[in-house]
């Protein structure tokens, strides 16, 4: 029984995480272009476009064997990062003490193998996205940490699946719902969406980060900004927001796709209708954000 | 690995991207490129786009003669390009060096210096040339032409 659940979860947060991104990315991109009044792609365009990439021919611009191996961490990385979010239960498949570390841990290198990638590539605007990237990184991912670690505060253990149970049963107090709201207002630098897309900013930097990738290993960079972008949304849906959980198995999986659609609608929104920011102001923005975040671990440790 | 393959070139048809090189046009036709991407024409709903780098793309939109001084970085740029890609010239600047033809820094059309596949004409060619004259390479559309035969020539 346990065995089954563990083989199952598994499999519905792989589907979920890697092969049903690209239609949630489809679905991104026709709500922008219907905001921009077009007609835009079909929904199996971003499907298209990874099938493409993987047929296109390799180039080698450096002998780097980091260039080589780190777009495929970052594939790896999601997956892993994947399994430790529950969806279809209260309990994630992988459920051991400390999974909370590994997943900030995990999330983490997925940033990090497209730094890698984009430092060994010899290209000066890939330096100057991997650099922004570096920074915005280093300043958002303490707002997810730390509002992981007042959940798990609240809940007296450092397990994903304990702080979900903890929250479902006892509602939000001050502390996780401060945290709610800046997880919230962090996600489209999370997901690197368009007021913070400052490290492959098209216009300006040429796709910073991905411009010296071509072939399979753009696809795969590729295919993980949309696995990226409901990986977060599935962290903000199933971990800060977990209500409407029922016994059934099927149920839950369905309420979570929902869940992840709304959102990601209301992140498109936001895409089309902002501009990107300067690095500089968001760093302030996620600075600012990270103190209040801060002060949800006092409230946790307040009883709040 | 085959299959995989199979998909590729069948996706391929439905998710081209375009770089857009100037070898030192007017920008008429440059100005004509960006009208298709514009909401009226659109061109994102056949899977096109834009994209800002050589190693991304698909196909190279080369507009302009090709002026001495750009000749390497065409050659630059052609191999920079993965495989499978097409080369579509555009205007007829880049088709036959256009009313540079015969000028001292004018090597001439595109197809000097690299392969062409697909020429589209006009001086600037309209937003729907170009759309139609991709579409008919990727077989979107059917070729509308008639063989010439030699009672339409008239002799």
């Amino acid at each position: 029984m346990k065995l089954e659940f563990t083989v199952a979860s598994a499999f519905v947060n792989l589907f979920i995480v890697l092969i049903l991104s690209p239609l949630f990315d489809g679905l991104t991109r026709k709500v922008r272009a219907l905001i921009q009044s077009r007609v835009g792609p079909p929904p199996l365009q971003s499907y298209y476009d990874i099938l493409k990439l993987m047929g296109k021919e390799d180039l080698k611009s450096t002998i780097n064997p980091l260039f080589r191996l780190s777009p495929y961490m970052s594939v790896v990385s999601i997956a892993m990062a994947s399994l430790l979010i529950p969806i279809g239960s209260l309990t994630p498949p992988l459920n051991f003490w400390g999974d909370i570390f590994l997943f900030i841990y995990v999330i983490t290198v997925v940033g990090i193998a497209i730094i890698i990638t984009a430092s060994a590539s010899e290209n000066p605007f890939a330096y100057i996205g991997a650099s922004r990237k570096m920074m915005l990184h280093l300043s958002v991912e303490p707002i997810l940490a730390i509002a992981l670690i007042t959940g798990a505060i609240n809940a007296g253990s450092f397990k994903i699946g304990d702080i979900v149970k903890w929250y479902y049963t006892n509602g939000p107090n001050v502390s996780m719902v401060l945290a709610t709201v800046c997880v919230f207002f962090s996600l489209q630098a999370l997901i690197g969406k368009i007021p913070f897309d400052i490290s492959e900013a098209e216009q300006e930097l040429a796709e910073g980060v991905l411009i010296e990738l071509s072939g399979p290993k753009y696809a795969c960079v590729k295919w993980t900004n949309m696995s990226r972008q409901v990986l977060f949304c599935l962290v903000f849906t199933q971990i800060f927001i977990p209500w409407p959980f029922t016994d059934y198995f099927l149920i839950n999986v369905i309420i979570s796709l929902l869940k992840i659609t709304v959102l990601l609608f209301i992140s498109s929104l936001i895409e089309a209708l902002n501009p990107r920011l300067r690095i500089d102001q968001a760093l302030k923005y996620n600075l600012t954000l990270a103190l209040f975040s801060l002060t949800s671990v006092f409230l946790a440790l307040l009883r709040l | 690995m085959s299959l995989l393959k199979k998909l590729a070139q069948k996706a391929l048809k439905k998710s081209i991207w375009i770089f857009h090189v100037n070898t030192g046009a007017c920008n008429g036709c440059d100005i004509e490129l960006l009208d298709i991407f514009t909401p009226f024409y659109d061109i994102e709903r056949f899977g096109m786009k834009a994209v800002s780098s050589p190693r991304h793309a698909d196909a190279l939109v080369i507009s302009g003669p090709v002026t001495r001084p750009t000749v390497d970085f065409v050659k630059a740029v052609y191999d920079a390009t993965p495989e499978p890609k097409i080369v579509i010239a555009l205007g007829s600047c880049a088709i036959a060096g256009g009313i540079w033809f015969d000028s001292y820094n004018v090597v001439g059309g595109v197809d000097k210096i690299i392969p062409v596949n697909l020429y589209i004409p006009g001086c600037p060619p309209r937003p729907e040339a170009i759309l139609f004259g991709i579409a008919q390479a990727l077989g979107i559309s059917k070729k509308k032409i008639k063989p010439i035969v030699a009672q339409q020539i008239g002799t």
